[in-house]
């Protein structure tokens, strides 16, 4: 499949955060509509916001005098106010380059989607901005934050509008482990991977909370777009290990890791900054996973889930690194269930059934 | 049409294979046309395709509906007469006017029905199905007889067409097709532009399969060719494409675009004829621009539901009828009470009670007005155009913001299924209106802290911080404390009611229709506006003194009132209501129940106003409001 | 699109604040001495504090009645409207500003009777709120008039021979209409109890429907009264995905194990005589009305936008 109908179908099976994030943003340069337009006329009303009907009967001056005049913000503090506004609605005409982007030359995969992410993220930072002058009309702006916000800057509620992203990359440059920092909220990250890659670079990703899935077709993406939570999924070319981890899919591992395939043959050469060792330490724990489907684990109790996310402590951010040893299936003992749990209360489950 | 040499037989020989020797070109300047068929044959499509081309061809166009009785009333009856009448004309039209000049039925028993209620002209053309008149049952052989027997007591020009017969060669059912054939022969009859014919009727199906259009066009092609072939006379009425764009709906769909044009994206509505499709557009056009039509589990939880999305920061609107209006009447009052911006429409039907669910009166106005308990200060308006229709939620928007107060838009039947060309508006972006404020309450600002000047205060929108309180339906303090108390409750019965009266300031004086003075001045108010005027122009050719008044803010009153009425020997209000006709048996000036404007008025002018008021079912035709002008003057001046 | 849209300045500006009860006391309480609508007003405000619910994001609706004075006594925003309308007007703030917590509150005159067309679409909506009946089974507030709830045979001043029909069981209502998916009854003179309910109520994403039998020490003084003092009486549900208390646990040891996504059992439980508390039923997967109607967000300007285009279509 050509790289660009990869894209397409992926921002396609993206469109559910797409819009939601586009709508939040939509719905930020509504509200503060007056103060970028009203103002800038000086308040006056000019009888044409009342409409043809409204002109022929009512006089506009004598109505002015019944819209409540707003509490004032002074003329700096909503020149500063229309900056930050521009921001936003520079973000709402962007199309979709505002979530697809490419890892330029001598960037690692981090750094693409850190900037990718910093970039939209000014939304946040301009609306911060825009509340704390609501809140102290002197204050100043922080550095840089109209500008770029990194994602390890935001909060809780904003990495839950987090916008989905697709990252063009090579092969050499899939480095799972890069991506461990980003798995909060409801970050969604899609990788159109080109050329020879890692066989089971993702398997490092899974976490019971996490969507993580390697494809050669992109017919999980839709599942993947539809999941109110993080995750990654890796598109690559024919030859690698397909498997989908859809937290949806239960409380077992066993209930939410499905493999599809993987390689018979050994990785044989250095791949970007992965080693032929490490290569085959992924396929070697995605086979360690398999056969863990296959015994009857011991049963993990899972804590209540139904707590909507807003009411959690804030996660820190790459929180998904601690988790590594969570995707194995769970032994007997009772510091790996304990582990388990703990990892479990600190993951955003709200979506879950 | 009196000269229209076509003849009166009724065989359907002499109309059907000889071509006609000459075509007469016969020009008006305007014709009212109509068409009738049972319920379901689709007159009423055929008529607003035909309505619309000639208002998209330039002519002046006025469209209304001709409502059955019932749902499913039995065919070939008079109760089962459906259609639509147009009138169209070289100029801009503003009423359905007076008799019709043509008329196409599909069966003798609906033109029955409209002769009966005396809708034709005298002299009027008729074209009516001749499958009819040697059909196999006797029953309705016999039945077309008798009709024909009464039709002609009028100097009708009965031409029999075979509508079924032609339509068979095209479907199998041509129960579902006439309309179509029937539609060629109006387009031919008045030279429509059939490409412009074609566009509409595939837009009229544009969600069915291709075919389906496909095979109407070839229906009301073959209708046209038909014409062409039998038909002795076409009708010449000069259309000049206006220099303005202009677009073409009916009210409904112009309510429901101005809300949008206005920023308000959410209607709560339950349904109820003729509100309802209102929201029947606005769920369309809704999944385009964002936005809900809530359909609550009945008319309070609508309205409520509109309350509480204003409560939230939003403008919320819903849309009813006579009978939703009087349940939400408690909720109506609690949104003033509390003083939340919320916009209703009311498509006024014929009452009391359940009354003509399908058809036009203007009788909800003193409930609108008086109908919550207690006193209930609320801004009512009237459009009395499908154009006002639309640019009216913008105003109502605006003002119900403004004053944090209930805005009541009173529309009725006959503009809600009436269409109309109007020009075009250019959408302004300022209409959106602007969210309402949400920054922080500054502190020792209370909830209700009135202006004594204006009688109004900021709106506290949750999320606000520091505004948390507690909006109530008692009686409550700036503080919005309960408060019982009398200084209290008096306090916020004014400051509620000086809100209002600041915005009656800001209203401009209505233009009195004619001369300034004169015998006679009629008040109207809605859409009876285009017949009242068009009925005062004809009475000034006759040389009468009359002029007329159109209000449009009936709560509070348009200014000047009393001066302008006192410029007149004799005031009058025209009406879709009921009032006793004086000299009825037992009728005094002690028990009179007088037009509902007409009580208003007296009440706010002290000027001794007479009315004249119909409740048929029907908008009212110029003709009888001359008439009633004519009779109103015999009686001399009362001031 | 499942998750709703809120603007960008309600998430990002955190101030540092922490909310206490006091944040949450509003004007002095006024139902009477003994009135089990104080211990329910105690563990809303506990609940408040426990979650951090900021007050300006928060509203509480009622009706009219004794119980419909309860948002005046919380210091959030309140709106205290008509008899047996709570419902409609919280659904509408709900739909027009997902991002408050909405809370209603009703007596059994409000929702069972005159609200009852309300109560039953309302748990069809399935609107993401928390619903509380204060149910003392009788008016209050006008005075001792018979409810729906009212057992049968007591007697009021408008049947003073006893209430003719059978009192109607607002819980068993509630789990037979078609989309409902949080159900729990808990009591005012369970502090614990009631504040986990609540708890529970508000966590869950829906609309949560808790009935609190509330014991009105003017009228109906008699009718909890052998629940209350005998804790045996009262059979307590429990399950790991239910009600925990583990406070009560001592003195209610009549208990039961139910599993919340048991409808028929639910049903059952709901139908049985007796004093029953817990959740009784709770569905997480039901649609949420709000967030089904949902549809993406656009500007003013992207809004005339389209509507120009759509006048095209009308275009003479």
């Amino acid at each position: 499949m050509p790289s660009d109908n990869r894209q397409e179908a992926a921002l396609a099976a993206l469109t559910g955060p797409l819009t939601h994030f586009r709508s939040c943003l939509a719905a930020t340069v509504e509200e503060i509509r007056d103060q970028t337009t009203m103002h800038s006329d000086n308040g006056a009303v000019g009888g044409d916001d009342l409409g043809r009907f409204g002109v022929d009967h009512i006089d506009p001056e004598r109505f002015a005098l019944l819209i409540s005049q707003r509490t004032s913000v002074d003329h700096e503090a909503t020149l500063r106010i229309q900056r930050a506004a521009g921001v936003l609605s520079g973000l709402v005409e962007k199309e979709s380059d505002l979530f697809v982007t490419q890892i330029g030359p001598n960037q690692s995969l981090r750094d693409a989607v850190d900037r990718a992410f910093a970039d939209a993220g000014c939304a946040f930072g301009a609306a911060r901005f825009i509340e704390r002058l609501r809140n102290e009309p002197n204050v100043e702006e922080g550095a840089g934050e109209l500008e770029r916000f990194p994602f390890y800057l935001w909060n809780r509620k904003e990495r839950r509008i987090a916008p989905p992203l697709v990252v063009n990359l090579e092969g050499a440059a899939l480095r799972a482990d890069e991506l461990v920092g980003f798995m909060d909220g409801r970050a969604k990250i899609v990788l159109l991977v080109h050329g020879e890659a890692p066989p089971a670079s993702l398997v490092r990703l899974i976490t019971p909370g996490t969507f993580v899935a390697q494809t050669t077709d992109g017919e999980v993406l839709r599942r993947f777009g539809e999941f109110e939570g993080p995750g990654v999924v890796a598109w690559l070319p024919g030859g690698a290990a397909v498997f989908t981890h859809d937290p949806h899919g239960g409380a077992q591992l066993s209930e939410r890791l499905r493999v599809d395939a993987i390689p018979e043959e050994r990785p044989h050469r250095r791949l970007g900054g992965r080693s032929i060792r490490q290569q085959t330490e992924d396929l070697r724990q995605l086979h360690a996973l398999v056969a863990g489907l296959h015994e009857q684990p011991a049963p993990v109790r899972v804590p209540e889930t139904s707590e909507p996310a807003e009411s959690r402590v804030d996660a820190p951010a790459g929180q998904g690194a601690e988790a590594k040893s969570s995707g194995e299936a769970p032994a007997e003992v009772s510091p790996v269930q304990e582990l388990a749990k703990w990892i479990l209360s600190r993951t955003d489950l709200s979506g879950m059934p | 049409m009196s000269n229209t040499p076509s003849s009166t037989t009724t065989s359907v020989e002499a109309s059907s294979d000889s071509l006609p020797e000459s075509i007469q070109h016969l020009k008006f300047s305007e014709h009212i046309v109509e068409v009738v068929s049972d319920s379901g044959e689709g007159a009423q499509k055929c008529g607003q395709i035909f309505g619309t081309v000639s208002a998209k061809m330039g002519n002046g166009a006025w469209t209304v509906e001709i409502i059955p009785a019932e749902i499913q009333p039995p065919p070939r009856t008079p109760g089962s007469a459906s259609g639509v009448r147009i009138r169209i004309g070289e100029e801009k039209v503003t009423n359905w006017g007076d008799e019709t000049n043509l008329v196409i039925a599909f069966n003798e028993q609906v033109l029955l029905s409209r002769h009966r209620l005396a809708a034709l002209a005298d002299d009027a053309t008729i074209l009516v199905e001749s499958m009819w008149v040697e059909h196999d049952d006797e029953n309705i052989r016999a039945e077309w007889r008798a009709a024909m027997e009464e039709l002609s007591s009028a100097n009708y020009q009965i031409v029999p067409v075979p509508i079924h017969e032609q339509c068979l060669t095209v479907v199998d059912n041509p129960r579902r097709g006439k309309n179509m054939f029937v539609l060629g022969l109006f387009s031919w009859i008045y030279d429509r532009d059939l490409d412009l014919v074609r566009e509409q009727i595939r837009y009229q199906f544009r969600k069915k399969a291709t075919a389906v259009a496909k095979s109407n066009i070839a229906l009301m092609e073959l209708g046209a060719k038909w014409a062409s072939e039998h038909l002795d006379f076409r009708v010449e009425i000069a259309a000049t494409k206006p220099e303005r764009a202009m677009v073409v709906m009916n009210g409904n769909q112009a309510v429901g675009m101005g809300a949008i044009a206005a920023g308000m994206d959410l209607c709560a509505m339950y349904p109820i004829t003729p509100a309802t499709s209102v929201s029947h557009y606005l769920a369309e056009i809704f999944d385009q621009v964002g936005g809900t039509v809530h359909q609550a589990e009945d008319e309070i939880s609508a309205v409520g539901a509109a309350i509480g999305a204003s409560y939230g920061g939003k403008v919320a609107f819903t849309v009813t009828s006579g009978p939703g209006m009087a349940l939400k009447t408690e909720f109506l009052g609690l949104a003033v009470m509390t003083e939340i911006p919320l916009v209703v429409v009311d498509v006024q039907r014929g009452g009391p009670s359940t009354g003509l669910p399908t058809k036009v009166e203007q009788s909800d106005l003193l409930a609108t007005i008086f109908g919550q308990p207690g006193d209930v200060p609320k801004v009512v308006m009237a459009p009395s155009t499908i154009e006002e229709c639309f640019h009216s939620m913008i105003a109502a928007r605006r003002i119900a913001e403004a004053l944090r107060t209930v805005v009541v838009v009173l529309t009725d039947a006959n503009l809600a299924t009436g269409v109309q060309p109007f020009p075009r508006p250019a959408l302004d972006v300022r209409w959106q209106g602007s969210p309402p404020d949400m920054s922080p309450v500054p502190s020792g600002v209370q909830p209700y802290d009135w202006d004594d000047e204006l009688g109004l205060a900021d709106r506290f929108v949750p999320g606000r911080k520091g505004g948390m309180h507690t909006a109530t339906g008692l009686a409550h303090d700036r503080t919005s404390k309960i408060d019982y108390s009398p200084d209290v409750n008096q306090m916020g019965c004014k400051m509620r009611a000086r809100k209002v009266a600041v915005f009656q300031e800001s209203l401009k004086p209505p233009v009195v229709h004619g001369e300034q003075s004169g015998d006679l001045i009629v008040v109207g108010w809605g859409s009876t506006r285009g017949a009242i005027e068009e009925a005062v122009d004809r009475a000034r050719t006759e040389g009468l003194q009359v002029s007329s008044l159109h209000l449009t803010f009936l709560s509070p009153m348009e200014p000047g009132l009393k001066e302008i009425l006192s410029r007149f020997g004799r005031a009058m209000t025209v009406e879709i209501n009921y009032s006793d006709d004086p000299g009825d048996p037992h009728i005094t000036s002690e028990n009179r129940r007088l037009g509902q404007l007409c009580w208003l008025l007296r009440a706010h002018t002290l000027v001794d106003l007479d009315c004249w008021t119909r409740v048929p079912g029907e908008p009212l035709r110029p003709g009888e409001i001359l008439n009633a002008i004519r009779d109103m003057l015999a009686k001399g001046a009362t001031q | 699109m499942s998750e709703l849209t809120c603007s960008l300045l309600t998430c990002g500006y955190e101030e540092e604040q922490e909310y206490t009860m006091d944040d949450y006391t509003g004007r002095l309480a006024r139902w009477c001495p003994g009135c089990g609508d104080h211990g329910v007003l105690t563990a809303m405000q506990r609940m408040l504090e426990a979650e951090q619910l900021k007050p300006e994001d928060t509203v509480f609706v009622s009706g009219i009645g004794c119980s419909s004075r309860f948002p005046h006594y919380v210091k959030t925003y309140g709106f205290h409207g008509i008899h047996g309308r709570a419902l409609p007007v919280a659904t509408g703030i709900r739909l027009a500003r997902p991002d408050l917590n909405v809370f209603a509150v009703m007596g059994d005159g409000d929702c069972c009777s005159i609200g009852t067309a309300h109560w039953i679409h309302a748990i069809r909506y399935n609107v993401n709120m928390v619903t509380l009946l204060l149910d003392n089974n009788i008016y209050g507030l006008t005075k001792n008039q018979s409810s729906p709830t009212s057992p049968q045979g007591h007697p009021s001043y408008t049947q003073p021979k006893g209430s003719f029909l059978p009192a109607l069981n607002p819980t068993a209502a509630t789990l037979g209409v078609t989309n409902a998916s949080f159900v729990a009854q808990t009591a005012d003179w369970v502090p614990s109890h009631l504040f986990e309910t609540l708890r529970a109520a508000f966590m869950h994403r829906g609309f949560s429907f808790v009935r609190v039998l509330q014991r009105c020490p003017v009228w109906t003084p008699k009718v909890f009264e052998d629940a209350v003092i005998d804790p045996k009486q009262t059979e307590l549900l429990t399950h790991e995905r239910g009600i925990r208390d583990e406070a009560s646990a001592a003195i209610y040891t009549n208990t039961r194990s139910h599993d919340p996504s048991d409808l028929n059992e639910a049903q059952n439980l709901a139908n049985e005589v007796g004093v029953r508390l817990g959740l009784f039923y709770r569905d997480e997967s039901a649609p949420r009305y709000e967030e089904t109607r949902r549809l993406p967000v656009y500007t003013a300007e992207e809004k005339i936008e389209i509507l120009d285009k759509e006048l095209d279509r009308y275009a003479v």
